[in-house]
């Protein structure tokens, strides 16, 4: 018998011991993939039904199938799990001696067996995944939705499936090899893939809790893109490689750069960890499943792989649960140490007994441990105190927490936070507001105490979040919580750059003026006063978009840096552009922009648009008036306060008039650095409406405290 | 041909087989003996290239066998604990092996199965412990291998179904070249099927020994002396191993060819003398004594 047709030969009789898998994998492949795609074609086409003939073309039919879930990020974690369970049930054999005495006494060399048994794991997982992908395009065509570019997503998507199956399947392989029992080669292979992700989450989670100064958008960014990043496991080279964002939860094979880098990245690691898996196959004892882990020489390094971020974890926990109190964070750290050095002794050796043992890998742990919680809580590198030279930086952005709570469109058809867009697309280089801007923070860094609030005694602060593109190549990211006052003086500085200004424009966005100018999109607007209940009440006639965004450009270009931070927002301009042919997205999901632009109560031209309307937006309607719901939160104390002021109480009027005075409207959109701790919440209550107004310590008509009565709580809300 | 040069086999540390060397000739029956933790798994594992030896070389026909397919078809290991694929029958594992051991004769292994009464088209879950032995050496018979090794596969078997298996291997060899190499903790279980016994202990061969050459070198006679003057010229005469005495009846095992002693024991007087069968168990007692080892605590004591 020739090696090759033993070869062959050995193959057809594993792939017959492997037929119950192989159906297994095909009924989940079947449920997964045609299955819920004739369910969503059904549903796709009752949706057409529903809003009757439309002008379909290639793009609409494309979007469509990129949607449907043949192509659904899920393929992924369909991948991942028939790699373990064809890994696994491939290898476990390893696990029980007289299986092991089996196979290698029988005339096979053990280069062959390892190639038989991982080709028909790998036939198993490409002819279940293959002929249900076939399956799904047929149930697609026959419902009346594929194209040309059906063909490519789904050859594309088999190539990079594969790949991750391959890679993960070798990744099993190795824990499968590396452990003495399935348990234990489940659980390590899994943790093995998300090892590389979990370090980075541990990373940024202790960065977030530890570093007064780590970016609210840097979090964000990392949060989103946490799984994207990185090279030693499968999860960020097939993100990058399908295109999926965790916002759409689609793949749609896009991004070509990412596709090929991705494929490159994942054939790598399926070399290297392929290797290794062989490597630890030969060398694997014929009695390792006697033991839980089947080399001595792992044990140590198993361990310390998995009891550093335990204890890590614990006390980052512990630090969080008690309100970020030091003694709870040792707690939590000594915890970790002693229930992962019996948890993992146990799952290592298999006996209670030796739960004691293994203390010099244990030691090395938690000294490891130590001392990266005593880099992140001593800040060792200096991390919260970086202040740039100014020749070091290229360019920075800097973007207020007020600008983080919209979603934007991005150049890419992507919605992303706004501050998001704005930290992508802000390249500030003058090097004199740089220089304002480090003085700020040094000041912010020396005097400015976070979360609390003795800048003046008793203001707020406002979130600043600054990221510096360096002439080395680098982009550092810094979050800072200015005092009011100081917050206020570099929003001055930052308004009057004109390139600050201009990228808050949208209508400076080229993607947005597109499809502003674009003749099929569906465009509205509406004007929603701050400062009135009457709010949605002027819908913008369609002759007057145009002259809109004229008015808008014009009251932009002439405002200045006072008029925003010493002037009021007094509403908002809302835009809606929908594309036609996108409004029948069954999804729920919009392909449509919503855009918002500020309105203040100096732009004389917008003032002189609403004319038309009618409408006068510097003052609520105060007929309407019910009543004044007021709160005041002692800040000393921690008593909140509150009271009812109805329109026959003489108070009412006094109230009144102070609040048209002020002038403080309570809006969110904008950064706001008039707000400190001990105003006076007022609220204009008319027919269960609102119209939320504060008055400054100080302020207060007097007479007011007596007609508040401390709320039973105690909380201020 | 078999042979095991210089052999040593760690686990963790602990010297499983130490500078082992043995040869294991064709045509014979082989007994490896030894307690537990003697050493003759690891070896029958190592001779089939199961496991690797750390140091030293088996050669199976000069050849080395482990990672060795060509050297493998001439072996066929039936393990302590036999493995048969979950819910298979004796029909499906022989199909299995009839495409991977080129010369498996499945006429023969339906001869086999019936004449032992195995359904071979019953699942093998559902067989006793015994049958599942019964059916593993059937496969390892049928695969045609130039070496069978068993590893206490024997133990427990009846001794009918021990003497049908007797016959089996002595119809094989005498067809063709087969050599059955049976590990066993038990001499009891070897003595009736084996030509030539190795004695394994701590790792090492405390002996090796031809069953007939060991039996011819030894004789057990029973003798009844007619004076205490002949009982010491007879045992002054020969080389006495072990000795026994009921009243004036004398049971000796002596060293020596059965014509020696008997000529010895013509030159006494005695009232009655009779030659004895000489069982392996004292051949070994014999044996091992000169090498200071209490074989009884060896090999005996189940």
């Amino acid at each position: 018998m020739t090696s090759k047709s033993s070869f062959w030969k050995i193959s057809r009789l594993n792939s017959k011991k492997r037929f119950p898998f192989f159906i297994i994998c095909f009924l989940v492949c079947f449920f997964i993939m045609p299955v819920i795609t004739y369910v969503d074609v059904m549903n796709a086409k009752a949706i057409l039904e529903r809003y009757g003939p439309i002008a379909l073309n290639e793009t609409f039919y494309n979007m469509r199938l990129i949607s449907l879930p043949p192509f659904s990020g899920f393929h992924g974690i369909l991948t991942a799990a028939l790699a373990l369970l064809l890994a696994i049930t491939g290898w476990s054999w390893n696990n029980q001696i007289k299986k092991v005495d089996f196979y290698k006494a029988l005339p096979v060399k053990e280069s062959v067996r390892w190639w038989y048994i991982n080709l028909n794991n790998l036939f198993i997982f490409m002819i279940c995944y293959g002929i249900n992908l076939i399956l799904s395009n047929i149930v697609l065509a026959c419902g009346g939705f594929y194209s040309p570019t059906a063909l490519k997503v789904s050859l594309v998507g088999f190539l990079v499936h594969t790949l991750l199956f391959i890679a993960v399947y070798m990744i099993i392989c190795i824990a499968q090899l590396l452990t003495g029992n399935f348990i234990l080669a489940a659980l390590g292979g899994c943790y093995l893939v998300v090892l590389e992700p979990l370090i980075r989450f541990m990373i940024y989670a202790l960065s977030d809790s530890f570093f007064k100064t780590y970016s609210h958008l840097a979090y964000l960014h990392d949060g989103i893109y946490i799984l994207e990043k990185g090279i030693l496991t499968p999860i960020a080279p097939y993100i990058n490689a399908v295109g999926y964002r965790f916002n759409t939860n689609k793949v749609y094979f896009a991004d070509n750069a990412g596709l090929v880098k991705g494929i490159v990245i994942l054939c790598i690691q399926i070399a290297v960890y392929g290797f290794i898996a062989y490597k630890l196959y030969r060398a694997r004892a014929s009695y390792a499943g006697n033991n839980n882990i089947a080399f001595g020489f792992a044990k140590p390094i198993i361990k310390c792989i998995i009891m550093i971020p335990a204890i890590v974890f614990a006390a980052l926990g512990f630090h969080t649960i008690n309100g970020d109190g030091d003694g709870f964070m040792i707690f939590g750290f000594i915890s970790g140490v002693i229930i992962s050095q019996i948890l993992l002794q146990y799952l290592i050796e298999g006996d209670f007994k030796c739960v004691v043992k293994g203390i010099r890998s244990a030691v090395v742990s938690t000294v490891i441990a130590a001392v990266i919680v005593i880099i992140f809580t001593a800040d060792v590198f200096g991390y919260d105190r970086y202040i740039p030279e100014a020749d070091e930086v290229e360019s920075f952005a800097v973007i207020y927490d007020s600008d983080i709570y919209s979603d934007y469109l991005e150049d890419d058809g992507e919605y992303v936070p706004y501050g998001q867009y704005l930290m992508n697309h802000m390249k500030l280089t003058d090097k004199q507001l740089l220089s304002k801007l480090t003085g700020y923070i040094s000041e912010s860094l020396s005097e400015d105490k976070y979360n609390e609030n003795n800048y003046d005694g008793r203001s707020y602060g406002v979130g600043v979040t600054v990221k510096y593109e360096t002439t080395s190549g680098k982009t550092i990211t810094r979050s800072y919580v200015m005092a009011n006052g100081r917050g206020k003086e570099l929003y001055r500085d930052l308004y009057n750059n004109r390139e600050y200004v201009d990228v808050h424009n949208p209508l400076k966005n080229e993607s947005i003026a597109e499809k502003l100018s674009d003749k099929n999109a569906y465009i509205s607007a509406f004007y929603d006063s701050f400062v009135d209940f009457d709010y949605n009440s002027v819908h913008f006639e369609e002759g007057d978009i145009l002259p809109l965004f004229d008015a808008i450009q014009k009251d932009m270009d002439a405002r200045k840096a006072d008029d925003v931070t010493d002037g009021n927002m007094i509403g908002e301009v809302c835009v809606y552009i929908e594309p036609r042919v996108e409004r029948y997205d069954y999804y729920g999901g919009s392909y449509s922009t919503n855009l918002s632009f500020a309105v203040y109560d100096c732009d004389a031209y917008m003032l002189k648009l609403l004319e038309k309307y009618e409408y006068d937006i510097t003052e609520p309607n105060w007929d309407e008036v019910e009543r004044f719901e007021v709160t005041r939160y002692d800040y000393d104390s921690g008593q909140s306060y509150s009271g009812n002021i109805e329109k026959d109480d003489p108070m009412f009027e006094t109230l009144k008039g102070m609040v048209i005075i002020s002038g403080n409207y309570g809006t969110s959109s904008v950064p706001n650095f008039d707000v400190y701790n001990n105003d006076l919440n007022v609220s204009a209550v008319s027919n269960n409406r609102y119209l939320h107004f504060y008055l400054r310590e100080g302020e207060y008509p007097e007479g007011l405290d007596d007609k508040l009565k401390p709320d039973q709580n105690g909380l201020y809300y | 041909m078999i042979d095991i040069k210089n052999v040593t086999k760690r686990f963790n540390g602990y010297e499983a087989i130490s500078s082992m060397d043995l040869t294991i000739n064709n045509g014979i029956v082989y007994g490896l003996l030894g307690t537990n933790g003697a050493g003759k798994s690891t070896l029958l594992r190592m001779i089939s290239g199961v496991i690797k030896p750390d140091e030293g070389v088996i050669l199976v026909d000069n050849e080395n066998s482990y990672d060795n397919p060509n050297v493998k078809k001439k072996l066929f290991f039936v393990s302590d604990d036999q493995y048969f694929f979950a819910h298979s029958t004796g029909a499906d594992m022989a199909a299995y092996l009839q495409s991977i051991y080129e010369n498996f004769d499945m006429e023969q292994f339906n001869k086999i199965t019936e004449q032992l009464a195995l359904d071979k088209d019953r699942k093998v879950d559902t067989f006793s412990k015994g049958m599942k032995k019964q059916m593993a050496i059937v496969l390892g018979l049928c695969a045609k291998t130039d070496y069978l090794l068993c590893d206490e596969t024997f133990d427990g078997l009846d001794p009918v179904m021990r003497q049908a298996i007797k016959s089996l291997f002595a119809k094989e060899m005498s067809e063709r070249s087969f050599a059955p190499v049976l590990a066993s903790h038990n001499l009891r279980e070897l003595e009736d099927i084996c030509d030539t016994i190795g004695l394994l202990h701590k790792g090492g061969v405390l002996l090796a020994k031809d069953l007939d050459e060991a039996k011819c070198g030894l004789q057990k006679v029973q003798v009844v002396f007619e004076s205490d003057a002949d009982r010491e010229r007879f045992t002054d005469a020969v080389k006495i191993v072990t000795s026994n005495n009921s009243g004036s009846m004398y049971i000796y095992t002596v060293s020596g060819t059965r014509d020696e002693i008997i000529t010895v024991l013509g030159s006494v007087n005695t009232v009655f003398t009779e030659m004895l069968p000489l069982s392996l168990e004292e051949i070994f007692i014999s044996e091992t004594e000169v090498v200071g080892y209490d074989v009884k605590k060896l090999i005996l004591e189940d």
